[in-house]
């Protein structure tokens, strides 16, 4: 078994093609429930910004899917289409969702918070019976990826692999919402778990989409029941983290992920600009919409 | 004459001497004195001296040309003595080959026999010249006006068509044309003036012009990058703008991605509206320049519909400016000098 970790001397480039790989063998192995199942995280966002100029290089090993348990059907089940597709769940941390295919390299299976059925605070493994609570993560933000999606064809990265898939990608406003609610509740219960990393990849949202659009997908969603609370909670981290300035967590955090490599300056500064463009936008729509308000305007 | 030879024959090695005299018959009228010098053996050279009040680069051409002309067997030598010699004339007078003096202390004279080589330094400023009275600089408007127009068109000019072409003023064209003259940047023959060595041109107008100090810059963040402002730039052909250094020079010599992009514009406020910048409190990827002259617009072009300025101005905005720009110049320099009919008309 090989096994590829963060400290893995695989170049970017051969990481990036493992991961993509990985996340075909699981889109493979939950053809069965293909709608149920939204490309989040890393992934998606490197598929929504490959236009977007920035220092830092594509890097991630992981692929996250979401999965929308109202289009689920009882069978197959998804621990055991998992298992039969030669993915394993993660030995080492143990927690439910958390899966890797053959060659070690991982793939989490999320289902949001609003959707994951009961169960006590603590509680990490999603209710979505027949599935087992093994199967998938309860995880909070991503709710808005349920709404804002749409299908795009992800192609494997290797060239002899001809595996081309069209399948739901969640869109930039959703992807911010997740990326805004991994960072501000690791601000604020676990700092040491804060990657800069996730800042700099809410900067390459941030300059690879229209303010305009953006704002109006967030406004929507801000008015669905669904993503309502955790796109208002991830309005609020924006404005705390990032248009706050570039001194504030996020814009700094941005910055430092391109030190070496780019211009920690200019990405601090410039994330807390669009940022703050965004949260303007975001109010001028909602007084017009009558929806949302926020705390500062 | 007299005080240069004199700071000469007191740098000359112990037990040698040396004597400044007139000239024999033979030599009168060609030289204003003869420098002789004895080493501690007793074998004497006798040195032609040439004095000047005032030197110029101009005129070394004239001394090489008078000895190399000789017929005499052996090559004679020639010591140039002045008041003071200016640095770039002692550098023209080394590489003939010459002997030089001044009465500050800069000297060099170099014999093959007896075998001499003595060099001192002196002034590196001409301690005659009053404040009152300016040494002649390509600083303002008709020299960036004329210096442009010289090295963007390969052509031999009368005065009239340089003037029409650079439209500084007559009496201003003439004294830009002197000051190149008496650099040695440009030759008049026949009430034609031509440029050949465009880059050297360059290069003396870039000690008295620069992209910041020259213009009125201010520094801008653009969030989006640099691309997001050209794209912005296609948009308002009606701003006059033009692209300068790092993000033009790609146009001819691709160099590193640029880090920032240094624009000319008529109006900044217009620009910073049209094109979403901010104002930078660091790390700012925008450059804005409101030219102090007009002439950094002439001979712009459009590249993929953005307008850049003209090579000329891209290199000399490259030679003076920060970080990797100076790099960057002589990039793009090697790249007009081998590609010279791609860009002079």
């Amino acid at each position: 078994m090989n096994t590829i970790g963060a400290d893995s001397p695989l170049a970017h480039e051969d990481l990036l093609v493992a991961a993509r790989s990985a996340l075909l063998d699981a889109l493979d192995a939950l053809e069965a429930h293909r709608d149920a199942v939204i490309v989040i995280g890393a992934q998606a966002i490197y598929l929504r910004t490959k236009s977007s100029l920035v220092a830092l290089a594509e890097a991630t090993k992981d692929s996250d899917l979401a999965i929308d348990p109202r289009a689920l059907s009882d069978d197959p089940k998804v621990e055991e289409a998992m298992r039969s597709a030669h993915f394993y769940p993660n030995p080492v941390s143990g927690n439910p969702g958390e899966w890797m295919n053959s060659a070690g390299i991982p793939v989490d299976l999320m289902v949001p918070e609003a959707l994951a059925g009961p169960g006590r605070a603590s509680a990490r493994g999603a209710r979505i019976p027949p599935h087992s609570r093994r199967a998938t993560r309860r995880a909070s933000g991503l709710e808005a990826a349920l709404i804002d999606n749409d299908r795009l064809e992800v192609a494997a990265l290797d060239t002899n692999d001809k595996r081309v898939y069209r399948v739901r990608v969640a869109g930039l406003a959703a992807l911010l919402v997740a990326k805004l609610h991994k960072l501000g509740e690791r601000a604020a219960t676990a700092p040491r778990r804060l990657h800069d990393k996730d800042a700099h990849d809410i900067y390459r949202i941030l300059v690879a989409s229209d303010t305009g659009t953006i704002a109006a997908k967030f406004v929507e969603l801000v008015s669905d029941d669904m993503s309502s609370a955790a796109t208002a909670q991830a309005i609020e981290y924006l404005r705390e983290h990032f248009a706050a300035g570039a001194k504030a967590t996020g814009s700094a955090m941005a910055g430092r992920a391109e030190e070496g490599v780019g211009d920690p300056d200019f990405v601090s500064q410039s994330v807390s600009i669009l940022a703050d463009e965004l949260l303007v936008a975001i109010d001028k729509l909602s007084r017009n919409d009558g929806g949302y308000e926020g705390t500062d305007s | 004459m007299r005080e240069a030879a004199r700071r000469v024959i007191k740098a000359l090695p112990p037990e040698w001497s040396g004597e400044l005299s007139s000239p024999r018959a033979e030599l009168r009228g060609r030289n204003d004195a003869v420098l002789t010098i004895r080493s501690p053996s007793g074998a004497a050279a006798t040195i032609p001296v040439e004095a000047k009040r005032i030197v110029e680069s101009r005129d070394v051409a004239a001394f090489t040309d008078r000895v190399s002309s000789s017929d005499r067997p052996i090559r004679p030598h020639l010591i140039v003595m002045a008041r003071y010699l200016p640095g770039t004339v002692r550098e023209r007078l080394t590489n003939a080959g010459l002997s030089w003096a001044d009465a500050t202390g800069n000297i060099r004279v170099s014999l093959s026999w007896p075998g001499l080589f003595v060099f001192d330094r002196g002034a590196d400023s001409d301690p005659w010249r009053g404040p009152g009275r300016p040494k002649g600089t390509l600083k303002g408007e008709p020299a960036a006006k004329v210096v442009r127009a010289l090295v963007d068109f390969d052509r031999e000019w009368s005065m009239r068509q340089l003037v029409e072409v650079s439209r500084a003023s007559t009496g201003a064209t003439y004294r830009v044309v002197d000051f190149l003259e008496e650099e040695g940047l440009v030759e008049r023959a026949d009430g034609r003036v031509i440029a050949r060595d465009w880059l050297q041109i360059l290069r003396r107008w870039s000690v008295d012009y620069s992209f910041a100090l020259t213009n009125l810059t201010t520094k801008w963040i653009a969030p989006r990058g640099i691309d997001s402002v050209l794209a912005r730039a296609r948009e308002t052909p009606d701003l006059r703008y033009a692209v300068t250094s790092t993000v033009a020079a790609a146009r001819w010599a691709p160099w590193a991605p640029p880090r920032s992009a240094m624009i000319y514009t008529e109006s900044v406020s217009l620009a910073v509206e049209k094109w979403g910048l901010r104002p930078a409190e660091s790390g700012a990827n925008i450059v804005l320049a409101q030219p102090k002259y007009d002439v950094v617009f002439e001979r712009s072009q459009l590249w993929d519909g953005v307008r850049i300025a003209a090579a000329s101005q891209v290199a000399v905005d490259l030679m003076t400016g920060p970080g990797r720009n100076p790099g960057e110049a002589e990039e793009l320099l090697g790249w007009m000098s081998r590609n010279e009919h791609d860009w002079r008309r």
